[in-house]
């Protein structure tokens, strides 16, 4: 088998999972049932590894039933320290526990080290090769609530795992997690190389905390020199991707395709509009499929790009659904 | 409360249900509701079945299915069980199948969640106006009894966080379940982890705590959820930081 990375409807969250015959890397698990149906769906008896890129809930949050399957074997966990979560609360508290169990237990070793100097060998097998790419081993050190290199407060996001995987395909696909604009600011400061042919863009299309939205994007995209960018988004109250931000990736890559996994509710306001079926999803689980909030679903990449979704079908079902389709709005004409 | 609008088990029930009620009026109604779907019934009578062993004993011997509500002492008076007690005992120890009735949203916490492990119907009191609901409930019900659970009742070792003690029909403890909704709490008398916490002051000491168990994650909705098989150590989460500092000495 040719390597392959699947992006997946989670809703408002991200998970992909890479995977050839002798690798299986997942990074983030959102909160979302599909994580372990994807799972269940491909027969998967291992993941080698797991990385969460930070500890946010919509990244973090469906670790738990991944543990809870007994007859999933886990290679290893692979999660930063977060000083800004309260441990105490309950969500992080179920977390923590359920780590420190995996742990104890010998179910899976769990590690902090996620930064720039962990050998990326420990994430890449078979045809799956990873580079992270941050956070850097200083900002992994100084962690969220201490204060940037360069200034500013690190957050959660700031230091989350940015990895680039590439397939031995050659196809590349850059995963930032929810990173923002001190992080991209310190990696694009050092001149780290962070081009490749698909971006999982960071934080859902969303950056509230970022001061330019469309400044990021433009920034972003124009160093990521994607072919493909995607939005893992919720349907929700708040249009995501937002148009500040298709508006800087547009402004850099006018002819960037582009793909969300849900149907923004600023491409399509109404849930009363949404179709009744959705027939041009891949089989895999998506959060979206069975109430028809899915846009481009669940997504694999092969070695060619993007094998599934069927693209013509993709485009008819935008044609067909959304009344402002902002992928194609907000594209210059 | 259920998802039984989506069952397409094809029933073949034949035999009586039993209807157990302290409403002798609804009782009457959901009969002929049955009865006009061509199912048989019988109506107990509760003075003829004061302990849950008569109770038992009766279903054994007069029917083939059981309808009950959960509350059979608030207008009637003089059982010594509730619904879900004697629900679960029938399943369990007769293999009859049947459907748990409820028109008290707060009775699922204290009253039925100690039994939904062995419960796996549970039926809003409008939901009985539905002759349909009920037959299908029963089908699910028996299809659990002979080949086991759904996979929305397959259960997974998962930890829940202590977050409330209260006083409710006894010591009620409120926790958030690890791995499913992070919105929702679910509520259950505190003895389910053990006698001692019966005890106002004793359960008000693990709050913040959390404790592992087996619990259904695949319930769509609170009222579905169940545990089984808590864990006694009930865990810290300050004192996590020990699992996570070993590494580094």
């Amino acid at each position: 088998m040719t390597a392959a990375i699947h992006v997946l409807d989670v809703g408002h969250g991200n998970c992909a999972l890479v995977l050839d015959d002798d690798w299986t890397l997942m990074v983030d698990a959102g909160a979302s049932a599909a994580v372990v149906q994807t799972v269940i769906h491909l027969k998967l008896d291992r993941l080698d590894a797991v990385v969460i890129s930070h500890r946010d809930l919509d990244h973090a949050g469906g670790l738990i039933p991944l543990l809870s399957r007994e007859e999933l074997e886990i290679g290893a966990i692979y999660i930063g320290a977060d000083a800004a979560k309260n441990p105490t609360a309950p969500e992080t508290a179920n977390l923590l526990a359920a780590l420190a169990d995996a742990k104890a237990s010998g179910r899976c070793p769990v590690s902090r080290d996620l930064d720039d100097t962990l050998d990326a060998q420990a994430l890449s097998g078979g045809g799956v090769d990873v580079e992270i790419l941050a956070p850097t081993f200083q900002m992994a050190m100084t962690g969220p609530r201490g204060v940037a290199p360069a200034g500013g407060t690190i957050t959660s996001n700031t230091v989350s795992a940015v990895l680039r995987v590439t397939l031995d395909s050659g196809l590349s696909i850059l995963l930032p997690g929810d990173m923002d604009e001190i992080a991209l600011s310190d990696l694009l400061a050092k001149g780290t190389d962070i081009s490749a042919d698909v971006l999982v863009f960071p934080h859902h299309g969303s950056l509230g905390a970022v001061s330019d939205e469309r400044a990021f994007a433009a920034t972003l995209t124009a160093a990521v020199h994607a072919d493909t960018v995607l939005f893992s988004v919720g349907r929700g109250s708040k249009a995501r991707p937002t148009s500040e931000v298709l508006g800087g990736v547009f402004e850099t890559d006018p002819d960037i395709a582009v793909a969300c996994t849900q149907l923004s509710s600023g491409c399509l306001e109404s849930d009363a509009d949404l179709a009744d079926e959705i027939t041009h999803l891949t089989e895999l689980p998506a959060a979206g499929r069975k109430a028809c909030r899915s846009c481009a679903g669940s997504m694999t990449f092969g070695p060619a790009g993007l094998d599934a979704p069927d693209q013509a079908a993709h485009q008819s079902y935008i044609s067909a659904v959304a009344k402002t389709p902002m992928c194609r709005v907000a594209r210059p004409q | 409360m259920t998802a039984l609008a989506q069952v397409t088990i094809e029933s073949s029930f034949v035999g009586v249900m039993g209807i157990l009620d302290d409403d002798a009026d609804l009782a009457k109604a959901v009969r002929l509701q049955l009865e006009d779907a061509g199912i048989k019934t019988v109506i107990a009578n509760l003075d003829d079945i004061p302990t849950i062993e008569r109770a038992i004993d009766w279903v054994g011997s007069n029917t083939q299915a059981l309808i009950c509500d959960v509350q059979l002492n608030h207008q009637h008076g003089g059982v010594d069980y509730n619904g879900a007690a004697l629900m679960s005992s029938v399943i369990d120890k007769c293999s009859i199948p049947g459907v748990l009735t409820t028109g008290f949203k707060d009775d699922v916490g204290m009253l039925v969640r100690p039994y939904r492990h062995r419960v796996p119907v549970l039926v809003s009191r409008d939901e009985t106006e539905e002759p349909d609901i009920l037959i299908a409930g029963v089908d699910v019900c028996r299809e659990e009894i002979a080949h086991g659970r759904a996979s929305n009742r397959e259960t997974y070792r998962v930890p829940l966080y202590v977050e409330k003690a209260s006083l409710a029909d006894g010591v009620a403890l409120d926790a958030r379940v690890g791995g499913w909704s992070r919105k929702a709490s679910i509520r259950f008398p505190a003895s389910m982890l053990g006698e001692k916490y019966d005890d106002m002051a004793v359960a008000t000491g693990i709050v913040g705590r959390v404790f592992f168990a087996r619990v259904n994650l695949g319930a769509e909705h609170e009222n579905d959820l169940f545990f089984e098989d808590p864990e006694p150590d009930l865990v810290d989460p300050s004192d996590l930081k020990l699992h996570f500092e070993a590494d580094e000495q």
